[in-house]
């Protein structure tokens, strides 16, 4: 069976384009449903991000805070993970 | 013990340090686990050798990056690892912290204590993977190291700076060969690094008590990636090793390492490499195993004066299968060395020990190193015991032999004896430059091979007593002048004389 190139190449740009929209995609959690002005409020500290779009996801085990992923980066702000730190450095004196 | 409000307080200092700003970091998702080994999606902009931590604070080290999917071997459990995982980079080099508190210490390949000791706070961190210094940071070797066994220290000298493989079957004496030199550089300022890789706990336990009873644990660092230990840090051990030696070079101090063993390290970097689905090449070892230890190898070297003048000798120690030198780690490393020291067990079973086979050990640079005294007795040595090797041979037919030939057999025989030497109990250079001169000067030739062992023993007991000045001498001058051979002549007769 032969597949035609073009097709092929096809194939290719769509799916280096789906990447690149996810890639654009910011996902932002927090533990509670945030509205639209909070959200812009926020992306307003993040110049970078501004003109992505945003899906917000409710997660309560973060505590407080929030997390924003874009790609595959993340900016961690939540109390879970500042408490993690802290308790890391409990261990770490001795 | 401190006091709890001792506790609290740092707490408190340490916490008012810490600022909480935003930090971008680069995540990443558990795709697949193999043994030891995590496949993960994400991490797009991490680099080769960057260390990351899973959710349950287990670290891994990223050894494979592929066009989406990035090869981690895991540092220590990964049975907790879930698929799914968030995977986070910490965008840090794999490196160790070291101090010149590590010394007397038994640590593992990331240099977390392992004799329940606090653990090592760092004063610099030194990464684990480095390359070596360049021609230009690199001197020549002069300075001799003593390993404190005659057969070496007379016939295959090792510098400082140099690489020396220790090759042989199991039982021959490998380590302790090894150990005796790390015990025999008490007075000789060396730092000791001896690193145990895919070795049992219980001979680990072994070397350290032994290290400790005989004092020299005070200068020497114990690294061990022990055969229960996961494979990655049986990879890294000779790595952080080296780290560590770096550390103390980089001081301008001399150092000597000794990886125990290194087959057992290709086993366990084929092993990764088979996980990682990289392709196998002879003995399924993976295309890169040269480098593998060629990379390790080369940080072992002298410095320049300009850099401090420090340097590592390295003593990697190979196991062979039935005296098979030829198989493909052995010739890798024996390639990669500056000589190889070779232990036979035929030679051991027929009770010379240490069993060196003196015709196939070599030392490309050593003889440079050796002191003018050594150099004087051993060249003759070395022609007696070549010479005696041949006519071994052919003369076991012959009934009736010429008065050369028996002298050279003679010869053979006594300075095959002498060279003899029990486990843990090194020479210094003067007990050495006394024995070899005897049996150099032939005092020993009238003597039966067992009496050159007793007699050997006297002369060592009288050197305490009546040969002070002697061993004054030649520690200092490290050469045999015509006044102290006159002084030697008068007291091995004296010694030859009591024997009648």
């Amino acid at each position: 069976m032969k597949i035609n190139p073009q097709l092929k190449e096809e194939l290719k740009k769509h799916l280096d384009n789906e990447i690149q929209k996810s890639k654009e995609k910011i996902i932002i959690f927090s533990s509670y449903v945030m509205g639209q002005n909070e959200i812009d409020a926020l992306l307003g500290c993040f110049p970078k991000l501004k003109q992505c779009s945003v899906d917000n996801i409710v997660d309560t085990s973060i505590i407080g805070g929030i997390i924003i992923q874009y790609g595959s980066k993340i900016i961690d702000l939540s109390i879970k993970s500042a408490l993690h730190t802290f308790q890391k450095k409990l261990y770490e004196i001795n | 013990m401190k006091l709890i409000d001792q506790y609290l307080e740092q707490i408190e200092k340490e916490i008012k340090q810490s600022t909480f700003t935003a930090k971008t970091e680069e995540i990443g998702f558990v795709e697949e686990l193999r043994d030891g080994v995590v496949m993960a999606t994400g991490l797009d902009n991490v680099s080769f050798g960057e260390i990351v931590e899973f959710q349950n604070g287990v670290k891994g080290y990223v050894i494979d990056l592929m066009e989406d999917i990035v090869g981690i071997i895991v540092l220590g459990d990964y049975l907790g690892i879930q698929s799914g995982e968030q995977v986070r980079a910490l965008g840090i080099t794999l490196s160790v912290p070291v101090s010149d508190a590590i010394l007397g210490r038994v640590v593992d390949a990331l240099c977390q204590p392992l004799d329940n000791g606090n653990s090592i706070s760092p004063e610099k961190m030194y990464p684990v993977e480095t390359i070596a210094p360049t021609v230009v940071f690199r001197k020549s070797v002069t300075v001799p190291l003593q390993t404190g066994i005659k057969a070496i220290d007379a016939l295959i000298p090792i510098g400082r700076g140099q690489r020396e493989l220790i090759i042989g079957d199991r039982g021959t004496g490998k380590s302790t060969l090894a150990l005796d030199t790390i015990i025999n550089q008490k007075s000789e300022n060396v730092i000791c690094i001896y690193c145990g890789i895919g070795q049992k706990n219980s001979k680990m336990a072994l070397v350290s008590d032994l290290l400790r009873k005989q004092g020299a644990m005070a200068y020497s660092v114990i690294v061990s990636a022990s055969a229960s230990d996961p494979v990655s840090m049986q990879y890294l051990a000779p790595y952080s090793a080296t780290a560590i030696a770096e550390y103390f070079m980089d001081k301008g101090k001399d150092v000597l390492i000794i990886y125990d063993d290194l087959s057992k390290h290709a086993w366990a970097y084929r092993q990764i490499s088979l996980i990682l689905r990289r392709p196998a090449g002879r003995e399924a070892y993976p295309g890169d195993i040269f480098y593998l230890h060629s990379r390790l190898l080369e940080r072992s070297c002298r410095l320049s004066d300009s850099k401090g003048g420090g340097s590592i000798t390295a003593l990697p120690i190979v196991e062979t299968l039935e005296g098979d030198v030829s198989a493909y780690i052995p010739t890798n490393i024996i390639s990669i060395t500056d000589g190889q020291i070779f232990l036979e067990t035929d030679l051991f079973n027929a009770g010379i020990r240490p069993a060196i086979n003196v015709g196939l050990s070599v030392s490309r640079v050593g003889g440079n190193a050796q002191t003018k005294g050594m150099k004087q007795v051993a060249g003759r040595l070395k022609l007696d015991l070549a010479q005696y090797r041949e006519m071994a041979a052919f003369s076991q037919f012959e009934s009736d032999l010429d008065e050369e030939t028996k002298k050279l057999l003679n010869r053979g025989a006594k300075v095959t004896q002498l060279l003899k030497q029990e486990k843990n109990k090194p020479y210094t250079l003067a007990q050495q430059l006394v024995v070899l001169w005897s049996a150099y000067k032939g005092y020993l030739d009238t003597l039966s091979p067992e009496d050159v062992t007793v007699f050997e023993k006297k002369i060592l007991e009288s050197l305490k007593i009546k040969g002070m000045d002697i061993v004054k001498s030649l520690t200092k001058e490290k050469a045999i002048s015509e006044e102290v051979e006159k002084k030697m002549v008068k007291f091995i007769v004296a010694i030859a004389e009591i024997k009648k």
